[in-house]
């Protein structure tokens, strides 16, 4: 019977004390409209709309646009449509990135995801979220921000039952901001509901008297009364409580929320209970019962174990029977909720793969005692009216018995959880320092190897050496990262990230790489591509990894024979859905039937010898699975010992839609349509111009001298040659010999020279180079430069000399 | 072009230095945030590229001294650069106003291009030479 749910969209959107100050025109709409939204949710969000389409200032139009974003979600939000909101806040998220400051607005996004994700039940992304708003906030240097996520993950922890932790968490919001009343109120409000669950009752009888100071004339003032009522009827002060509980009767009568009165009487009842009023008590719950349906689902069960008590008192044995199997059933269901979302905040928290075992293990005591109670209550509803008496009393110190049991069970998983969370941040603290210090050296390795690479005139036997230390470094680079994503896969931090990729050219890739290891090996690669699709959506990184980790897993197994990889796709029989199947196949050892699941664990090979020839951490398998999985596939491995094993990667597949038209190439028309081949042979300069073509035509690669560049149009796929003066050496012939393989390919060409003067620019016309852009040049110079080309037909006079 | 990195690790330093020179841009040093801060006061930077774990004030507490400006260089575009592989470490940075994450060991392509990005962004009447 107690009210903790005051709005939070009171607090969260009723505008800031100090925004009043500051009168734009701008904030004074975005004030009305967040008063709009606790009101009237559709209109604040018409209203919302019209401001975002509305015309902003230059300077603040990233703040506003995302402000509008906001409010749209919230409202949104308070229409229960947390989907659409989502969706509105991802994108204001990602129209800020980039944007420096405005910490405050990114802070209310964040929330506001975050109460999007309270409503689809995901309190570890809830939790999380509002974790990251409470730093921005405090960033931001907004007080009252900080306090209103404080605020809320407060009331997630309440909710999961921990109300120690819940307390802490309230006792820091009010700390935090003061002079918001409505947000203060609410603190202070489930603060004492906390207390009053700890069964500190004196404390929560404190704590609502000072919340009732904030509600004086307020809806809210009848609320706070019960509330208080209640604990004060706990604390077993009783006349103080029927004072409060009469104010709250005087407040409510007139036309009052159905809601509201059963809950008020439940408490009468409960007061007269204790003061041994019993017919008093009888009439009061009865009223109570009979409005109880329109109440929430936490008010009925402690209406029903409030008449449970009554009932027994006064020998009605079967009324109190009923009323017993009702407490249980709300009971259960709401143990039920509190446990998953406990789960949940603990998952957020700590969760590795042991720390879920132990914790499952404890749950499974607590569901068998449940069980066990469970059977023992039916056994009593069975048996004959003369022994219900003795079956109640049974069954009242069965519930005192199991609620025993199940607190102490999770006393046991309290401490174990500390235990392991202690154990766990070190493993993690490991992990991170030891995946830290090994990155520090690698670092100096690999940059001066890829320094001294980059230089043109090396030595060819040098640049071999230097390329065998960089792939070394590469490999121990590979490890380090093995180790992490181990890590990260036990935490559940690993994640999918989708995109449209080449699958062919992965699989070319890959065999292309292998190919040198198995040659040192003497095996053979073979392989069979015919089949398989080509662009498709997937996450390209992961399913690279997976793809390199079998390839090296079937040539380090393997002495003699050869290794197949095969890809293709096949169609389920049931549900009429494309699955992509990739297998490798080696002729190795093999692996023993009874120990085929094994090799997928972490840390494992079949036996610790094979680690020492074959080398490796062995935890390649294990995360090639785990990828797999959360892909939504799974990776399979079929072997017999002595002749080879297959393993077998099957994932959902989705195709590129637009695969057919890419085939069927066409000659661009425009530099949007274009193929671009750079030649580029400065690093930094290919960095500026990829970000700045990427978008502005269909795709872009870079060389860094002619002989690649002639290669590269040998394929036929490019459109558009753009060279720099200076990767050509300024010599007007070898330009002139480029521009003419450019229009045998059917590509246009364009020289980019500093600082040209007309006659040299004359010299490179007499070799035919007819487009020629000067630098320096300002980026939007150089596209429309770009462009222009595209006016003319692809030139292919041939050389004039 | 002008690049500041501000970094406590000599060999790290020496790394990035030498890619750059590469590159034909020049790069100043700084060897820790303190330092960092006060060459950021008195010159004028491009890019300023970040390290994280640094001995005195740490790398995230300097972006926010930068983004707490109250001139143009408030504004200065800011690479972190870091060994820090946390969960999450790319969002919290940009969350605390870097624009752009490198994890160590750096690879020099993605050093380039997200340089290229920041430039191409921030500076479309930029020249290119």
């Amino acid at each position: 019977m107690i009210c903790r749910l005051l709005a939070l969209i009171a607090f969260a959107l009723a505008p800031a004390v100090h925004a009043a100050a500051s009168t734009s025109a701008f904030d004074q709409r975005v004030a009305a409209i967040r008063a709009e939204i606790m009101v009237d949710p559709a209109r604040a969000l018409t209203d919302a709309e019209k401001l975002r389409a509305a015309p902003h200032d230059g300077a603040t139009q990233g703040h506003e646009l995302a402000t509008a974003d906001w409010l749209r979600a919230e409202a949104l939000l308070s229409q229960q449509k947390p989907g659409q909101a989502l969706a509105i806040i991802h994108s204001a998220l990602d129209n800020l990135r980039g944007a420096p400051g405005d910490f405050a607005i990114k802070g209310e996004l964040i929330l506001a995801r975050a109460g999007a994700a309270t409503a689809q039940g995901r309190v570890q992304d809830a939790l999380q979220d509002n974790q990251i708003a409470y730093r921005l906030f405090v960033r931001a240097g907004d007080a009252r921000g900080q306090a209103k996520a404080l605020l809320v993950i407060g009331t997630l922890y309440s909710d999961a039952g921990d109300y120690a932790t819940a307390l802490r968490y309230f006792d820091q919001s009010i700390e935090a901001y003061s002079s918001d009343t409505a947000l203060r109120l609410s603190a202070v409000n489930n603060r004492a509901n906390a207390l009053s669950q700890l069964r500190r009752f004196p404390e929560a009888v404190a704590a609502y008297e000072k919340a009732l100071t904030y509600v004086r004339g307020t809806p809210n003032e009848s609320l706070i009364l019960r509330n208080l009522a209640r604990a004060q009827a706990e604390a077993a002060r009783f006349e103080p409580a029927r004072t409060s509980l009469d104010r709250a009767f005087a407040l409510s009568s007139p036309g009052v929320a159905s809601g509201d009165l059963p809950a008020l009487y439940g408490v009468a009842a409960f007061i007269a209970f204790h003061q041994h009023r019993l017919d008093e008590a009888e009439t009061w719950i009865s009223r109570a019962l009979q409005q109880a349906i329109a109440t929430d689902p936490e008010t009925q069960r402690d209406l029903h174990h409030t008449a449970y008590d009554i009932f027994r008192a006064r020998g009605d044995n079967s009324k109190a029977l009923a009323e017993l199997e009702a407490f249980r059933k709300l009971d259960d269901e709401q143990k039920a909720v509190a446990a998953s979302a406990t789960a949940a905040l603990m998952n957020a928290r700590f969760n590795f793969t042991n720390q879920e075992l132990r914790i499952n293990n404890l749950r499974n005591q607590q569901a068998a005692t449940e069980a066990r109670f469970r059977f023992r209550m039916l056994l009593g509803l069975f048996s004959a009216v003369a022994v219900v008496s003795t079956l109640l009393l049974i069954g009242f110190l069965s519930i005192r018995r199991s609620r025993n049991q199940v607190r102490a069970a999770n006393a046991t998983l309290r401490t174990t959880n500390v235990a392991l969370e202690k154990a766990l941040a070190a493993k993690t603290e490991f992990l991170a320092t030891t995946s830290h210090e090994i990155r520090t050296p690698l670092n100096g390795i690999l940059g001066m190897t890829q320094v001294i690479l980059a230089g043109r005139q090396l030595d060819p036997t040098l640049r071999s050496r230097i390329e065998l230390v960089h792939g070394a470094g590469e490999t121990m680079k590979a490890l380090v990262d093995d180790i992490l994503d181990v890590a990260k896969m036990e935490t559940g931090e690993l994640r999918i990230q989708t995109g449209e990729m080449d699958l062919k050219r992965l699989l070319e890739d890959a065999v292309t790489v292998w190919t040198g290891q198995a040659e040192t090996k003497r095996i053979g690669i073979e392989f069979d591509l015919d089949h398989c699709p080509g662009k498709i959506v997937a996450d390209e990184v992961r399913l690279r990894q997976i793809i390199f980790n079998l390839m090296s897993n079937a040539i380090k197994f393997t002495d003699r024979g050869q290794v197949r990889l095969a890809a293709f796709a096949e169609t389920d029989d049931e549900t009429g859905a494309e699955r992509l199947v990739v297998r490798v196949a080696d002729s190795g050892i093999g692996i023993p039937a009874d120990r085929l699941e094994e090799i997928f664990e972490s840390f494992r090979q079949v036996d610790g010898g094979v680690t020492r020839r074959h080398g490796g951490t062995g935890l390649g398998l294990a995360i090639c699975r785990s990828l797999a999985r959360a892909m939504g596939g799974d990776v399979a491995v079929d072997s017999t010992l002595g002749t080879g094993s297959t393993f077998t990667l099957a994932l959902p597949l989705e195709r590129v839609a637009a695969e057919a038209a890419i085939a069927d190439r066409q000659a661009a028309t425009s530099l949007g349509t274009a193929e671009l081949l750079m030649i580029e042979p400065n690093p930094l300069g290919q960095g500026i111009m990829r970000a700045l073509l990427t978008g502005e035509c269909a795709g872009i690669q870079f060389v860094t001298d002619i002989s690649s560049a002639l290669e590269a149009l040998q394929a036929g796929t490019i459109d558009h040659v753009i060279a720099e003066g200076s990767a050509l050496g300024l010599d007007p012939a070898a330009a002139g010999e480029l521009a003419a393989a450019c229009g045998a390919a059917h590509a246009r060409f364009t020289l980019l020279l500093r600082e040209p003067g007309a006659e040299l620019i004359g010299e490179f016309a007499a070799h035919g180079v007819a487009h020629v852009v000067s630098k320096p040049i300002s980026a939007p110079d150089l596209l429309s430069e770009m462009n222009r080309v595209y006016g003319n037909p692809v030139d292919c006079r041939t050389i004039a000399a | 072009m002008n690049i500041l990195f501000v970094e406590d690790d000599a060999m790290n330093r020496r790394v990035v230095r030498d890619m750059l020179t590469v590159a034909g841009a020049h790069m100043d040093e700084a060897h820790d945030a303190e330092s960092g801060l006060q060459m950021i006061e008195e010159r004028q930077y491009d890019i300023v590229l970040m390290d994280l774990r640094m001995p005195g004030m740490d790398g995230l507490t300097a972006i926010k001294h930068i983004r707490a400006r109250k001139d143009e260089k408030a504004s200065v575009p800011v690479i972190v650069v870091t060994a820090d592989t946390a969960l999450d470490i790319c969002r919290d940075c940009i969350d605390q106003g870097a624009d752009e994450v490198i994890l160590k060991p750096v690879a020099m392509n993605k050093l380039f291009d997200a340089i290229g990005r920041l430039i191409a962004r921030g500076n479309s009447r930029m020249m290119l030479n």
